[in-house]
């Protein structure tokens, strides 16, 4: 039975607190001592006297490992209150030893964790216990650690426990590294195994391709009507596609080259460069025998064939049957030389003709003006120096035969002009019709004194051809619209043209008498007349040149007469380099 | 050197003509006569005879006459030598190359003018066929060539 407490007094109060704040003073001191490891035992004070008590795990060297080791390493109550705990463990938390000893494990274990650590400490009672938690740390970092459990059996201390802390950080990111290189490898692998898988689909794609290509290149080489064969090094053929089968025969195959050039020597030589490799593109042609015996001519290209190294594999040859097509040549060639032979025996004919021609019209030049000269001049002098003696008859004669001298030599020039034009070079150029023929009015209306005639020159499409040919047109044109229109008091003659299709259409057009169109088709042949030469003067060849001139330029010309007179006379000239451009119309009147 | 005023007795022969046809010789002497030029005419009728003359060779050896004519009137067909030959040699010689030459001819084909002018002729004239016109063109000629041009001998 306890002494009924009696009642202290101040004094005695204050000693007791005094001795109970030494004797915390040194508890705390004893506890300071044991955690920094300074004592191994304590002697406590207790009823039956002094008791030591030895520190369970207070060997030295047994400290050391712990406090050394890798692993962080707690004793933890029941409650779950730190008892002790190892430097390593107080680093993972990132947290002073002093401050981790003491505190409740629960509050270093992360959320997600508290559960595996309930059940932790309650399996480790039965057995141990190893399970993968998460810690935080001081400033929240997550520590992934391996949990190790097992129940401490100290008599003082029952449900206590031993935790092993394994820090999984860096064995989970070597994991986690080994897992992502095993990913990139597997991707890889993964890849090249598709890659591959391409690469055989591709192999098949261009296999089927190649089957392809090749049956329709055997198909095409079939049927192409060429020859095309194969040799070997060995001048051996190998391969012959069905044309050449059709004409070597079936046997080809395996023979050699020369056997068929059978006195064939020449080409056989030709043909030793390409089988020699000197040559990689040969042609030549050659007399082969044809399997029915038939010598025909074929036309062989020769081409080398090379392995990758560059080394003489074979010849690929292709031959065409020439034999017609050569035998067609020589006929035409012969043609040709013919054709020429007997050119040239037209044209040195020619040219003596047309030497006799010119010979010819120079001696007409001479050799009839001359008499004709005389003619006139001795029946002028008779008339002038025997007028007194003469009648009227006797001068009536003697003009007759100076008129008709006068038409002969009239003839002559004309002929003479006719005959020159086959002759002449004609140069081709832009020709200024208007100019030419206002030029050629004034000359002639100048041998026509006394006359009213009005010339009018329309517009004139610009015309291309040889200036002195055209000029003798439209004098001759020019020179009969006068004549015609003598009768007239009023002579009206116009000179105008317009664009045709591809050809430009000029006219001389008269007020004259006209002509009867019946026989208008005889107008321009050579020494034609429609009027007698009492009406007017003329011996029908003006007209003939007027033909002969445009037919020369590619054109072509006709004539209309109106019932009550005057004459429209056509020509046309074909529309040469600059067409279009035309001659502003100019007006003559000459009295 | 001689006055230009003076009739020049002592040497008629200022005009040459060479001339083959009779009927053509006539006929120009008569068209001469209109300005009195008749009297100094001399007359050839051949090419080789022309060059005799000329040159005082052949027939008129001993003969060579200075001053040479003032004027020659050339026909281009003649026998012998023709009028081109002729045209050439004077031409080409120093003795007679300053006398001026006419061709006179019935030729009007261009080869013959051509040619002559590239020759050196001094002029070429068509013997027209109309009496009338040959008598005026033959007395012009006559007239400019003898009376009106002036020559450097």
């Amino acid at each position: 039975m306890p002494r009924k407490p009696t009642l202290k007094t101040l004094k005695q109060l204050l000693g007791e607190n005094a001795d109970l704040r030494a004797r915390l003073a040194e508890a705390k001191e004893t506890l300071r001592a044991i955690r920094s490891s300074e004592v191994d035992a304590l002697v406590v004070p207790g009823e039956g006297g002094e008791q030591i008590f030895t520190l369970k795990g207070a060997d030295h060297s047994y400290r050391i490992l712990i406090e050394d080791m890798s692993e962080g390493a707690l004793i933890l109550t029941a409650e779950g209150v730190i008892l002790y705990a190892n430097r390593r463990f107080a680093e993972m938390l990132k947290t002073p030893l002093e401050k981790v000893i003491g505190s409740a494990i629960h509050t270093w274990i992360a959320p997600d964790s508290q559960r595996i650590l309930q059940s932790l400490l309650r399996k480790g009672l039965d057995e141990k216990r190893r399970e993968q938690l998460i810690l935080t740390a001081s400033d929240g970092t997550l520590v992934p650690v391996y949990l190790s459990v097992s129940n401490l059996l100290i008599n003082e201390m029952p449900d206590s426990f031993c935790l092993v802390a394994t820090d999984l950080t860096e064995h989970n990111e070597a994991i986690a590294a080994a897992e992502k290189l095993a990913r990139e490898v597997l991707a890889t692998t993964n890849q090249s195994r598709l890659a591959l898988l391409s690469v055989v689909e591709d192999q098949k794609q261009a296999e089927r391709e190649l089957q392809i290509l090749s049956s329709r290149n055997q198909t095409m080489l079939e049927a192409i009507p060429d020859i095309i064969m194969e040799v070997d090094t060995n001048k051996t053929y190998t391969w012959a596609n069905h044309a050449g089968i059709e004409f070597f025969g079936a046997d080809v195959i395996g023979k050699e080259a020369s056997h068929y050039f059978e006195g064939e020597q020449q080409t056989y030589q030709t043909v030793k460069p390409i089988f020699n490799g000197y040559e990689d593109i040969l042609y030549v042609e050659s007399w082969q025998r044809r399997r029915d015996g038939e010598k025909r001519l074929l036309a062989w290209w020769c081409r080398v064939l090379k392995d990758a190294a560059g080394n003489v594999t074979g010849i690929l040859s292709s031959a065409r049957d020439i034999t017609e097509i050569k035998l067609a040549e020589n006929e035409i060639r012969q043609l040709n030389e013919e054709l020429e032979q007997r050119v040239r025996q037209r044209t040195a004919q020619l040219e003596t003709s047309n030497k006799e021609l010119e010979a010819f019209s120079y001696s007409v030049s001479h050799d009839l003006r001359a008499p004709l000269r005389a003619i006139d001049g001795f029946s002028r002098i008779v008339l002038e120096e025997y007028a007194p003696k003469l009648d009227d008859e006797g001068r009536r004669l003697l003009d007759v035969i100076a008129g008709n001298t006068h038409k002969m030599g009239q003839l002559i020039d004309d002929l003479l002009a006719f005959s020159h034009l086959s002759r002449q070079q004609t140069a081709f150029a832009p020709v200024d019709l208007a100019a030419l023929a206002a030029a050629v009015f004034f000359e002639l209306k100048n041998l026509e004194k006394g006359r009213r005639i009005e010339f009018k020159i329309g517009a004139l499409p610009a015309a291309f051809g040889d200036c002195s040919l055209l000029r003798l047109v439209l004098q001759n044109l020019l020179a009969n619209a006068i004549k015609f229109t003598r009768p007239r008091t009023r002579a009206r003659i116009e000179l105008a043209g317009q664009a045709g299709k591809g050809e430009n259409i000029y006219h001389v057009k008269d007020n004259g008498v006209g002509f009867n169109m019946e026989y208008a088709h005889k107008l321009f042949d050579v020494f034609q007349r429609l009027h007698s030469s009492k009406e007017f003067e003329g011996n029908g060849v003006g007209l003939a040149i007027v033909q002969r001139i445009v037919l020369r330029h590619g054109g072509r010309v006709w004539a209309e007469s109106g019932k009550s007179g005057g004459a429209t006379f056509y020509f046309t000239l074909p529309a040469g380099s600059g067409s279009g451009a035309e001659a502003p119309p100019a007006e003559k009147v000459v009295e | 050197m001689r006055g230009r005023n003076e009739m020049q007795q002592i040497n008629p022969m200022e005009i040459l003509l060479v001339e083959d046809n009779p009927a053509d010789v006539e006929l120009t002497l008569r068209a001469l006569k209109k300005h009195n030029l008749t009297n100094k005419v001399r007359v050839v009728n051949d090419g080789a005879q022309a060059l005799d003359y000329l040159f005082g060779t052949g027939a008129f050896t001993g003969q060579k006459n200075s001053p040479p004519p003032k004027i020659v009137f050339l026909d281009l067909k003649l026998p012998k030598v023709d009028g081109r030959e002729v045209l050439r040699r004077m031409k080409s010689d120093d003795r007679t190359r300053l006398i001026p030459v006419v061709v006179l001819t019935s030729s009007k084909e261009e080869s013959d003018i051509v040619e002559t002018y590239k020759l050196g002729v001094n002029s070429y004239v068509v013997k027209p066929l109309d009496f009338n016109k040959f008598v005026e063109t033959v007395s012009e000629l006559g007239l400019y060539w003898v009376l009106l041009n002036q020559v450097p001998f």
